[in-house]
This record gives C-alpha cells, sequence and structure tokens, in this order.
C-alpha cells in the first residue's frame, strides 16, 4: 500500500510539472506576459473569454510562443525517451540516441538541402530521409553471417556517424560564406525559431506514436538490458526486440533533427538524471525521462529566448546546462549504478 | 518432457571436433547430469542445446518432433557476474516475460507464480536485495526461481553447486530433486563432482572429447574404469551404508 501511494506520487508529479511548465512558458519571453494572462489567451482559443488583453499579446502567444513550446515538448520528450531506452539496450550508460550516426545522417540532408533548393520544407523532408538513410546503413555494416550483435550496431554507428559528419564539414567547405554557411551553422547548433503549426502538425502523430511505442516497451527493455543470452534463454528474440526499440528512435531523432536542428545532451544528461531520481528499472525510468525531458526543452527554450535580445542557439544551452546539472549529480550520487562493477 | 538429442557435433573449425555424434535422452521428470574434464564442451554443449550457440551437425527431439525454438528450456548459468541493476524479485518476475506480450508488463499472477517460485527455492528473503549486491551461490538461486517461473519443460543448470559451501551443495542437489518430481521438469545440469551425480541423476553424460563420450545410467556410466579413461585418475567408487540407506563415493588413489 505504501508503494502504490508512492507510485502514484510519483506519477502525479510526473504529469503535473510538464503542465505547469507548460504554462508558464507561454509567459516567458522578451516580451513578458503575466500567467493569468497567457491562460486566458490559449484558453481564450477554445472557450469565450471577455478580451481584457492586447493583440499583441495574443499574436505573441499564440502564433510564435505556442507552436515553438509544443515543439519543444515533444522533442524533449522523444530525445530523453530514446536515450533512456538505447542505454538500457546498449547495456551502456554513455550512450545517446545520436550512437547509430542518425542524427549525422539527418543533420547532412538538411544541410544539403539548404545549399541545393534553399526551401525549408524539402529542408525538412531531405533531414528526414537521410536520418532513415544512415539507421540503413548502419544497419548494412553490422550484419555480418545474418547476424547483429549490439557491438557491431555501435561500431557501424560510429562509422556512419563519421561519415556524415565529414559530409557536413565537406557542404560547410563549399558553402557560400556570407549568405549560406552561417545559417547552416546556426541550423545545426539546433533552434525553435523556425516554429509553426505545420511543423508541429507534421510531427505530433509520428512523435507521439513513436514514445507510446517506446513506454510500452519499457518492461521489454528491462530484459533487453540483461544481454543477449539471456533474452534468448527467457524465450525471447533479441534481434526483433531490438528492432522494435531501434526503429522508433531513429524516427524521433530524424524528426527533431528536421525541425530544430541538432540538439545535443539532452538524450544522454536527461536519461541518467532520470537514472539517479528514480532508478534504473525502466518501468519508471521511462516515463520519468519522456516528463523529465520535455521539462528540460522547453526551460531551455524560455531560456533560450528570453536571455539575451538575440537568441542563443538551444544545442549550445542544453548542452552547458545539461552539463554542469549532469556533473554535480555525478559528484553526489556517485554514478547511480547502471552496469557498473 | 521429452528430450532427445541425436549425433551432435560442435567444432568452431572444420576439423577439431569440440564432441562429436552425442546422444542424449531426457524423459519426463528425469535428472541427468554431465561429467567432464574442462575444456571438454560441457557449457558449449548445453548452449548449443538453448539455441544460444549452433551444432555442427545433429538433431533437438521434442516430444518425438524436431525443435525449432528454444523457448520452453529454462537455463540457470555458471557465472552472472553481469551487474544488473534490478532486485532479486525483479529478475526472478522476468522469467514470465515469454507470457506476456511485447507491449505489456507482468501483472499480479506474474506476481503470484514469481514470489512462489522464490519461496520453492529458499530465497524469498531476497527479494528486496539488489541482484548485484548478492553471492554468486544466491544468484544461481535467483537465476532457478526465473527458470522455474518461466514454467520450462527442462531446466538447464550449468554447474549449479561449484559457488556453494558444502551444506548448500547438498541443498541445491535436494531442490533439483524436489523440483523434478513436483513440477514434473526434467533437469540436465553439469558438475565436476560425480558423487553429485550419484547422489541425484539417474543417467549421466560423461564427456571426455571427441572420442570418449558415455551416456547411460549413472550408475554404470561412472565406473573406476571410465573415469580412469576421462580423467587419467585412479579411483575407487565404494558403497557406504548408514541409517538412511547407501551412499556412494569416489575416492581418487593418488601414487
Amino acid at each position: 500500500m505504501q508503494l502504490l501511494k508512492r507510485k502514484s506520487i510519483i506519477f502525479a508529479v510526473l504529469i503535473l510539472v510538464p503542465i505547469v511548465i507548460f504554462f508558464v512558458s507561454l509567459g516567458i519571453g522578451r516580451y513578458t506576459i503575466p500567467l493569468d494572462r497567457s491562460c486566458k489567451i490559449l484558453f481564450s482559443q477554445i472557450f469565450d473569454i471577455q478580451q481584457t488583453w492586447e493583440d499583441v499579446e495574443k499574436t505573441v502567444i499564440i502564433n510564435l510562443r505556442l507552436p515553438r513550446i509544443l515543439l519543444a515538448l515533444l522533442i524533449g520528450a522523444g530525445l530523453s525517451v530514446s536515450g533512456a531506452s538505447f542505454q538500457g539496450m546498449f547495456r551502456n550508460p554513455l550512450v545517446s540516441p545520436h550512437i547509430l550516426g542518425v542524427s549525422s545522417g539527418a543533420g547532412f540532408g538538411g544541410v544539403i538541402a539548404m545549399i541545393l533548393f534553399k526551401n525549408s520544407s524539402l529542408v525538412f523532408i531531405s533531414a528526414f530521409c537521410f536520418g532513415l538513410l544512415s539507421i540503413l546503413i548502419a544497419f548494412f555494416f553490422s550484419k555480418t553471417k545474418r547476424k547483429i550483435t549490439t557491438l557491431s550496431l555501435v561500431l557501424s554507428g560510429v562509422i556512419v556517424s563519421a561519415f556524415f559528419t565529414s559530409l557536413i564539414s565537406l557542404v560547410k567547405f563549399v558553402a557560400d560564406p556570407v549568405d549560406e554557411l552561417p545559417s547552416i551553422v546556426f541550423w545545426l547548433m539546433g533552434s525553435f525559431s523556425g516554429a509553426s503549426y505545420e511543423k508541429v502538425k507534421l510531427i505530433a502523430i509520428p512523435m507521439i506514436g513513436c514514445i507510446t511505442i517506446l513506454f510500452l516497451l519499457r518492461w521489454r527493455i528491462n530484459i533487453l538490458s540483461l544481454g543477449e543470452d539471456d533474452v534468448k534463454a527467457l524465450g525471447l528474440n533479441p534481434n526483433t526486440l531490438r528492432w522494435l526499440v531501434i526503429l522508433p528512435v531513429t524516427v524521433i531523432v530524424s524528426l527533431s533533427v528536421s525541425v530544430s536542428g541538432m540538439i545535443g545532451w539532452v538524450g544522454l544528461a536527461i536519461p541518467h538524471i532520470c537514472r539517479m531520481i528514480v532508478g534504473n528499472d525502466h518501468r519508471i525510468l521511462i516515463p520519468c525521462s519522456i516528463s523529465v525531458g520535455a521539462v528540460y526543452m522547453m526551460l531551455m527554450d524560455d531560456l533560450a529566448r528570453s536571455l539575451t535580445a538575440a537568441e542563443i542557439p538551444l544545442g549550445v544551452l542544453t548542452a552547458l546546462i545539461g552539463i554542469i546539472i549532469f556533473g554535480f549529480l555525478l559528484k553526489r550520487t556517485r554514478g547511480g549504478g547502471l552496469f557498473e562493477s | 518432457m521429452k528430450v532427445e538429442i541425436k549425433n551432435a557435433s560442435f567444432s568452431y573449425s572444420d576439423s577439431d571436433y569440440l564432441f562429436k555424434d552425442l546422444d542424449l535422452s531426457i524423459r519426463e521428470s528425469d535428472i541427468v547430469s554431465i561429467l567432464g574434464p574442462n575444456g571438454t564442451g560441457k557449457t558449449t554443449f548445453i548452449k548449443c542445446i538453448l539455441g544460444l550457440l549452433n551444432f555442427r551437425s545433429g538433431e533437438i527431439r521434442i516430444n518425438d518432433r524436431v525443435f525449432k525454438k528454444n523457448s520452453v528450456f529454462g537455463y540457470v548459468p555458471q557465472t552472472h557476474n553481469m551487474n544488473v541493476p534490478y532486485t532479486a524479485f525483479e529478475m526472478a518476475l522476468m522469467g514470465r516475460a515469454r507470457f506476456i506480450g511485447t507491449f505489456s508488463k507482468p501483472g499480479k499472477n506474474d506476481m503470484n507464480i514469481t514470489h512462489q517460485m522464490m519461496e520453492k527455492v529458499g530465497i524469498i528473503d531476497l527479494k528486496d536485495r539488489m541482484f548485484n549486491t548478492l553471492s554468486g551461490g544466491e544468484r544461481q538461486l535467483v537465476l532457478t526461481a526465473r527458470a522455474l517461473a518461466s514454467e520450462c519443460g527442462l531446466l538447464i543448470m550449468d554447474e549449479p553447486t561449484s559457488a556453494l559451501d558444502f551444506k548448500n551443495q547438498y541443498k541445491t542437489l535436494n531442490m533439483i530433486k524436489e523440483v523434478a518430481v513436483e513440477h514434473r521438469i526434467s533437469i540436465l545440469f553439469t558438475t565436476h563432482q560425480p558423487e553429485h551425480a550419484l547422489y541425484v541423476s539417474g543417467k549421466t553424460l560423461l564427456m571426455g572429447g571427441e572420442h570418449f563420450n558415455y551416456f547411460g545410467e549413472t550408475t554404470e556410466v561412472i565406473s573406476e574404469e571410465n573415469l580412469k579413461k576421462i580423467y587419467g585418475l585412479n579411483t575407487k567408487i565404494v558403497e557406504i551404508s548408514h541409517e538412511m540407506g547407501i551412499s556412494k563415493a569416489v575416492v581418487p588413489i593418488m601414487e
């Protein structure tokens, strides 16, 4: 009973905190709007509320901030749950969702489209397709004698990642240094400044779908984390199970790079921070990662758009702050004990 | 469960066979032991049966059918030195995996069965301990409970007594006996102690390299002559009568 109570408290916190942060974020930015007014503006979209705000406030919240916050929420949750799943599956705490080279592939797809087509929807499509392509390449290299081991998968991920990173450098080199290079560099650093309802609509359903799949697989990920022999001895097929995890993660990472560039460290640091708080059982770790990832990304985006007059690239912020929090927690909890000897 | 293995061979290269043309048959509730010097392929043989490795040739028949998937075998490996960040109960609960849908998690029934099996094996007190803080012997017992929770027809144990003290060795052997009868499952285990084979197993497979494999009734297979052939060691097998009956002991005779 005590345990059940504790569990429901944890779940309540995991659901409530993102909601609170969501509403708070609406008011934060260069143009500050009080919480009650921003909530009223949001609900006026659904309910009939007498207008007590200025039109410009409504534009800021509905047209600018809301799509950004929704994207941040989705992508934060997605990257973080991907990281948690991969760390469990690869049995390695140093793994991030970028390990298989998907984000480098998607990054390359994005920058090449920026140079060739200069059209933002083509950038999105190209980035997404190259993300999927890179997992196919990783799959091709890791397949030896009709068998795939996690080690060969990680190694071929390193190959794919290095390959596309070099190609990105090549694109940067040939790009016009006045016109194209700055936009490529900023795009790669990650930002939600290009957020729109189109993008939210495009990614919302696949993103939520993939997060749900990983959420439902959470007990299976516990088993996967025991290693291949154990999975087989328990009568399950490790290969099928692995791809059930890899595919949603690939889609999540490709989508997130497509709409917001490369945002690092969320998928590595957040699951770790969650491990240190709730432990290593993925049944609780996965929901925790979803919630904390969403909260973290919304907060980082709040900072990115409010700290200085010019926007700070989001990827820089997530890495900087993520590392600092991570470092302090590491020192306090001595690592949290994932697969350490 | 009736399990038959016919003409099983294994080699890492094309010429050097670890074992060749092995036959083994296990009937329901049978306890079969595998005995042999280090490096003769006992663990490899077990892994092949489990499908973790593949026989070079040979087939496995279960209840007279050729068998493809290993989901019906429980496995207790020799050392589980991997550091698992779960409690003993969580670990044992994973035995239920094949009854639980890919997208769901264990329910009340699974918890109850796991609880029962941990009680049966005598480790219910360790329930909430972290698996990686347990001793080698305790880990093996947790994995035994996990295998039992999987409702396997054949339980395969790799040296279940090697990490245990003198008393716990026999406690485990007695548990093996009980489990085989009560759950009507067959048990295959490896050991380095001929006396353990004599104590619990009806049949024994002696593995002594490519050309020396004997399978049959334990009392016939474990003979002074066969032990000499396989270990190159002189032994005397003696019978000792006591108030509970007769026990056999294998005494090495050193020059």
